[in-house]
Formats: structure tokens, sequence, C-alpha cells
């Protein structure tokens, strides 16, 4: 027995010694590169991209590839949050149905055919035509009919009033793309030669990484940066070691845990910037006792947000608007709404409502980090005032499906918002025909509809805004949802790279960024 | 409570063995040093177990998020607090009741259905094959998986994880069983109690079974450590004990996005599930020393 277990410890004795050669070898072979003059940039995700056409895909992981390789006509300045034009010179609006917008000459796409006005009607009708399925055809729902009376002017025009035309036009999914390229093959799954931007596309391995090399002939001035590898790696322990030992030179989205260490690190710069993603408890409207009004305020009151902030290691910031700070829309006047935790007030209200012993109901979570760590909090914070909260823990998928469905008491949700633009967050959440899609609390209120309409179809900006911040007034008195927290985004940077710019919303673009 | 639960039913049915068969086990044990430290420590979280609000400084349950991640040895959480701040030795003392409970019931469970399956298959020849072939079929599931199959099936929770470790128990109790059956319908007493036209369902369970008790206790102790185990393997994917239970797994799962800060959120509950199982594994060890037929011939 003694000599097989002797035998059995050298032989692992053995084997540790020679994975500890090996990965030194590796690590002293890193060190020796000359990586830091290379200009190559390595980010790191959790998830892959869905594809690389702006046409039809709509997720975070995709948008970050499709800002890299094609261009919008108007971006929004990462600083001011002001709309300015990026392909377009100018635009007009001789009337609120029209948008008369003159473009940028001598832009090229990658694949040496022109950009002019030919490709933005291509661009949007392909993504207006039901055939296409996109699924950010909502956000040129109501344009009517496009016009191109030359080679560098568009005009859109509306159905009724857009007021936000501009800030969808900067949306990364509204990217115009080369109507030759995106005819000659699927640019989802291969997006060479397709856009205007800072980089072509060059590889793509599903799962592992994507691949994008610097356009020589940008319009803008060529980059810096040779190649931008996206690399997947699903865990983020390990993609914050490949960050400290410099296998990855950029990551963003940091979860609380990891955020001390990296600081700490003297290679990597950290930015923590007020961001637009909020997290909030939501309620079925149209489940009992949840349309009550008391029931909502008391659960308000009993849940105590600033204790929960102070766990997030300053990547949560408060604010009782359930339209947050970052967003267009916004008046630090709604600071002064809302019901803040106050645990006997809570108990009161909750009598008043007609449950002096509290009740019975399920917290439906899907299973991701951020909403497993709120879920325990808010159901222990329940339960001092007598509601008893079951989890219902879902996987993402069946999470959306179920919440859609309406079959959720209470749950737990987050919006991160693209656009900056508070509309974007009233009409797909709170706007009675999103019932079944967007709007999970099934919030169906005329008075709610009629101002959501006409925070939609106002052009004047400064009548839009008024109408914005009543709207955030009336659903944050009314407990439309109980907002927790507004994420602060974060970036972590090794040192040795400058000049990423990034925004609000966890977006980030590298067209002038470059490695010391 | 499961051996002790065991040990007396088989004092009752083995009538025809001596009184003093208890004694003879603790003996047996006694000279056994792994089996000795087993049983202490099996006792003893038992103990635990029972006692838990008893000997639990707070409650398990409440969150306090000015003291989270409190260190070993912070005053008044001896063991410190997890992510929001509640007490760890606390949540470990209540762990210890979910652990046993889920090791027991799926235990009983796999034992319930498999002890018949056995008994049948190694009794009838005819369903022989039939029930071993569905039972080939069952093993050639690596091990967790099947209970990883059978949990994503009937959704995450404690009661789908007893059934799903049960389910995958049944099939090695059920061979177990078997092979004592066939060995034992052979023998005379069983021969005689036929040739006086006793029933099938007589010899079956008045014959048969007492005589299976042994090889099934030593099985079944082995297997709570398993059981215990893949408990908390299930958990510690998100499978089993749903927040806030302390299930030891699951406490280790979300320990885990700590271990640079405090590392102690996921070793405890480690170490927890370590000795747990280690008792119970040279418990079940002594147990077949002592109880083994092949080993005293005692049948």
């Amino acid at each position: 027995m003694k000599k097989i277990l002797a035998g059995f410890i050298s032989i692992l004795l053995v084997c540790t010694s020679i994975a500890g050669c090996s990965s030194s070898n590796k690590a002293s072979k890193e060190i020796n590169e000359p990586s830091a003059k290379e200009q190559k940039l390595t980010y790191v995700s959790m998830t892959d991209a869905v594809g690389t056409s702006p046409i039809l895909t709509n997720d975070s992981a995709s948008s970050n590839v499709i800002r890299g390789i094609y261009e919008t006509l108007f971006m929004k300045d990462p600083k001011t949050g002001e709309i300015k034009p990026l392909l377009a010179d100018s635009y007009e609006n001789p009337d609120d149905n029209t948008w008369i917008i003159k473009l940028k000459k001598n832009i090229k796409f990658q694949d040496g055919t022109p950009f002019n006005s030919e490709a933005v009607k291509y661009t949007f009708e392909k993504i207006m035509d039901p055939k296409t399925a996109s699924p950010r055809a909502s956000l040129l729902k109501s344009v009517d009919k496009i016009e191109t009376p030359d080679d560098y002017t568009v005009i859109l025009h509306t159905k009724e009033p857009y007021g936000i035309m501009l800030t969808a036009l900067a949306h990364d999914n509204l990217s115009i793309v080369s109507p030759k390229a995106d005819k000659a093959g699927d640019i989802n799954k291969n997006a060479k030669g397709a856009g205007t931007g800072p980089y072509v596309f060059s590889e793509w391995v599903p799962g592992d990484h994507l691949t994008l090399v610097k356009n020589p002939d940008y319009w803008n001035g060529a980059p810096k940066i040779e190649s931008i590898t996206f690399k997947v790696v699903p865990e983020m322990s390990t993609a914050v070691s490949m960050l400290e030992s410099g296998e990855a030179d950029f990551l963003n989205a940091i979860p609380p845990e990891h955020i001390e260490r990296l600081k700490d690190n003297k290679d990597i710069s950290v930015t923590l910037i007020k961001g637009n993603p909020t997290f909030y408890v939501g309620f079925n409207f149209e489940k009992k006792p949840f349309d009550n009004l008391k029931v909502r305020q008391a659960i308000s009151y009993a849940i105590n947000k600033d204790s929960y902030i102070s766990t997030l290691n300053g990547l949560g910031y408060k604010s009782n608007g359930i339209i947050g700070p970052k967003l267009i829309g916004y008046d630090a006047e709604i600071e002064k709404h809302g019901y803040d935790y106050d645990i006997a007030k809570a108990k009161q209200t909750l009598a008043e409502a007609g449950y002096p012993n509290g009740f019975k109901t399920t917290l439906t979570v899907a299973n991701t980090d951020a909403y497993m760590k709120i879920a325990p909090f808010v159901q222990a914070q329940l339960k001092e005032i007598g509601i008893t909260v079951d989890l219902n823990v879902l996987d993402w998928a069946s999470y959306i499906a179920y919440s859609k469905a309406g079959k959720q008491d209470i749950y737990l949700g987050g919006w991160a918002n693209a656009t900056g633009d508070g509309e974007e967050l009233l009409y797909p959440q709170f706007y009675s025909k999103s019932i079944g899609a967007s709007n999970y609390s099934r919030y169906n209120k005329p008075d709610m509809d009629a101002l959501i309409l006409k925070c939609r179809t106002t052009v004047d900006q400064n009548e839009r805004l008024k109408n914005l911040r009543q709207a955030n007034i009336a659903l944050t008195d009314d407990v439309a949802w109980i907002p927790l927290y507004d994420s602060n985004v974060t970036l972590a940077v090794r040192k040795n790279v400058k000049g990423i710019v990034f925004e609000p919303n966890n977006e980030f673009r590298l067209n002038n960024a470059y490695k010391e | 409570m499961e051996e002790i639960a065991k040990q007396t039913g088989l004092s009752k049915v083995s009538t025809h063995k001596s009184k003093n068969q208890i004694f003879e086990l603790l003996k047996s044990i006694k000279r056994n040093k792994r089996a000795c430290i087993g049983l202490v420590i099996v006792a003893a979280v038992i103990l635990i177990a029972l006692l838990a609000p008893i000997i639990s400084p707070c409650d398990p349950y409440k969150q306090d998020l000015n003291i989270r991640l409190a260190e070993i040895g912070t005053k008044g959480h001896i063991l410190g607090t997890d992510e929001y701040g509640r007490d760890m030795l606390s949540r470990l003392i209540y762990g210890t009741r979910l652990s046993l409970l889920v090791g027991f019931f799926s235990v009983v469970f796999g034992l319930a259905f498999g002890v018949i399956l056995g008994l049948l298959s190694g009794y009838y020849s005819a369903l022989d094959t039939l029930i071993m072939r569905v039972v080939d079929v069952l093993l050639a599931f690596p091990g967790v998986l099947l209970a990883l199959a059978i949990v994503s099936a009937l959704g995450p929770g404690l009661v789908n994880v007893i059934i799903a470790i049960g389910i995958w128990s049944i099939p090695t109790v059920a061979r177990v069983v078997r092979s004592t059956v066939l060995y034992i319908k052979e023998l005379d007493y069983v021969t005689a109690a036929k040739s006086i036209g006793e029933s099938d369902s007589y010899i079956l369970f008045k014959e048969i079974l007492p005589n299976c008790t042994s090889s099934v206790i030593v099985y079944a102790t082995m297997r709570l450590a398993t059981a215990i185990l893949s408990a908390s393997t299930l958990s510690f994917l998100g499978l089993g004990a749903q927040p806030p239970l302390s299930e030891w797994g699951a406490m280790a799962a979300t320990g885990r996005n700590y271990i640079y800060q405090a590392p102690h959120l996921t070793l405890l509950p480690g170490f927890a599930i370590i000795l747990v199982v280690y008792a119970f594994n040279s418990l079940g060890d002594g147990l077949r020393d002592a109880l083994d037929p092949n080993l005293k011939n005692a049948i």
C-alpha cells in the first residue's frame, strides 16, 4: 500500500514539474517578444458575436465588431452625448415629416465601390423589408419613403413626426453597408469590404476569435493599429488573468469582485464612468396584488438600495428615476420622487393595502451573475415586511419567454439603452402595444400611452424633453419599476494602450487607438 | 440516522442470529481505526444537524451588508461572513441538514426501487435479462452526467436533485442485491422453504431479503457519501439548492466569485464536503469489513 502511494505521489510530482516547466517557458517567451511595439490589440469578451452584418444583428458583442467595420450617418459624441454627422455632412427639416440629409463626398467602401445615396437607400430599404426580418427594423418604422434626388442627397419621408430620427440614425444597427458586398455574399458571416469604417473584416473562427485588420484607405485617416482580435473567453476570472498577463489588452463590463484587483495592478488602468444600464424590480401589473399602488410602494420602501449599492465597489450609483441620469429626458427633479427605504413606512403601507401580515410571491430571475446576486438580497429585504419570496431561477432564454408571456409575479430586469434616449426605454417597456414583446410589466395605461406617443412624434427638442420628464415623474410616482441602481461602466486597459474611446452605454471606439 | 436505523432493523429481522450482533459490529469497527473516526464524525454531523437551531450563533439567512466578507476570526462571526454578511458558521451548520437530508432521501429512494428490482431479477430468471439490460443502459451513463440530465429535464431544486441521484443509484443497488439473491436462492433453507410450499413472496421477503441486508447496508453507507458529493456538485452547477439555502455546493459556487478577496467563502464549504464524504466512506469501509459475507462467511 505504501509503495503504491509513494509511486503515485512521485508520478504526481513529475507531472506537476513538467507542467511547471512548460508554463514557465511560455511566460519567458512572452516577455521576450517585443509585443509592445507591435500594433496589435486583443479584446476579450464573454460572448461571441452573433453576426457581422448590422442589418441582421442586435447584440453588444456583434455591435463591438460592427462599429469597427461600418459607420453610421450620424454619431453620438462620446463626451457630450450630442449627435454629430459622421457619414452625413448636414441635415435639414423643411417640415416635421421630411429629413433632407446631405452626405460626405469622396468616401469609398472597403471593396472600392463609392459611398453614395444609393447605398443608404439600399441599406435602409433592406432593413425595412419585412422579408429581411431585421431585429432593429423598429428604428425605421416611421419611415415611409426614401428618395435620392442626386448621389449625395437622401430624403427620408416619415409617416408621422419621428422625434428621435437622429438618435436612430446614430445607432450601430443603421450602419451603411456596401450594396455590392451585400449582394455578393453573406456579410453576416464574412463582412470583407462591406463597410466604410477604419477596420476591415479578416477572419472569424466562431466561438474562438474574430480578427479585423486596418483599412489603409480609411477616409478619416488610416488607424495606427494593424489588427484587432476579438477573443471569446466565457470565464470572467480567466479573462481578467489574461489582461494581467498581457495576453489581452483591454476588457469591459468587469464585475465588482474583480475591480479592486485590477485597480491594484500598476500595468492596468481602470476607467469607470457613469453609465445607463439600469437594474430594477419589475411587477406584473396584471397580477394581484401588484396592480395595487400601495403594495408597490410598500415594496419600494422595503428595499434599502444604498446598502446594496455599497457592495458594488463603486460599480453602481443611485437614482430614483426610471429614466436615469445618463439618458436624454432625465432631470434632477426626479430625485425628489420615488419611495426610498423606510421600513416603518413599508409595514404601514402594506397594512393599508390590506396585507398586514404580508403575502407569498415568486421572484423570477435570470441565472446570470448580476441578477443572481441581487435576488437573495431582495428576498431577504422583503422578508422583513412579511413578504415571503420564492425564487424562480431560469436560464436567459426561458426568462425572456416567461416574462414576455407575463407568467411572472415580480421579476428582476435590466435595461441597457443603446441610443441613450429616454424614449427608447418608454416605448418598449411601458407602451401598451409592447405587451407580449418587451413590456414585461404589462403596463397598460391610456394616459401613459398618449404621453409616450407624444415623446415619439414630437420633433421640437425642448417640447420632447418636457414630455420625457413628465413621463419619468408619472412612472416613478406610480412605481412602474423600482430602480435598484444604474451601473457605472468599466473599461480596464493595459497602460501601454492609448486612445480607446469609451461611452456610457459600455461601447468603445478604436479609431484612434495605438500602443506605446 | 441511516445506519443506526438499519442496524436495529437488522437485529429485529435476523432472529436466527445472535442478539449480540450490534455489539459485535461495534467491536469490529472499534478494531478498525479509520472506521472509528468515520463513525465519530458521522455521529457528530448528525448531532449538529439535529441541534442546528440551538447551536448556530446567528440566523443563517439574516443579511447585514455592513459586515460583508468578514474574515475568519471576526468578533461575533468566528468563521467570517459571506457576500451578504450572513454568518458562515451558521450557514455551514444549517448546510449539514441539507446535505444529510438529500443524501439520506436519495439513497432511500434508490434503495426502494433498486432492492425490488434486484430481488425480482435475481429470483425470477425470466425477468433477469430484461431488468439487467435496462440496468446496463443506466450504468452506461457516466455518473453525474445522468443526474445532470435528469435534473435538467425536471428543473432545478433540491427535491429534483433527490430524485435524480436516487434514479442514478437504482442500477447499482439492483446489481448488488441481484448477485446476493443469486447466491442465497441456491442455499438449503431456501430450497427447504420451497419444498414445504411457501409462497414466492414469503421466500423473497422473509427468507432472502433479510439476508441481503448486510450488503445493502454497506452499499447504502458508501452511497451516502457519493450522494452528498453529487448533490453538492449539482448545486455548484446551479441546478440544486436555490438561494438563499445554505447548501455547501451552492455556497462554494457563489463564493468562487470572491476567491481572491475572501477565499473562506469557497474553502469552508469545500472542507465540510470533504469531511463528511470522508467520514461516510470510512464508515462504509469499516462496515464492509465487519459485515462482508465473503470475509466472515457469516451466512
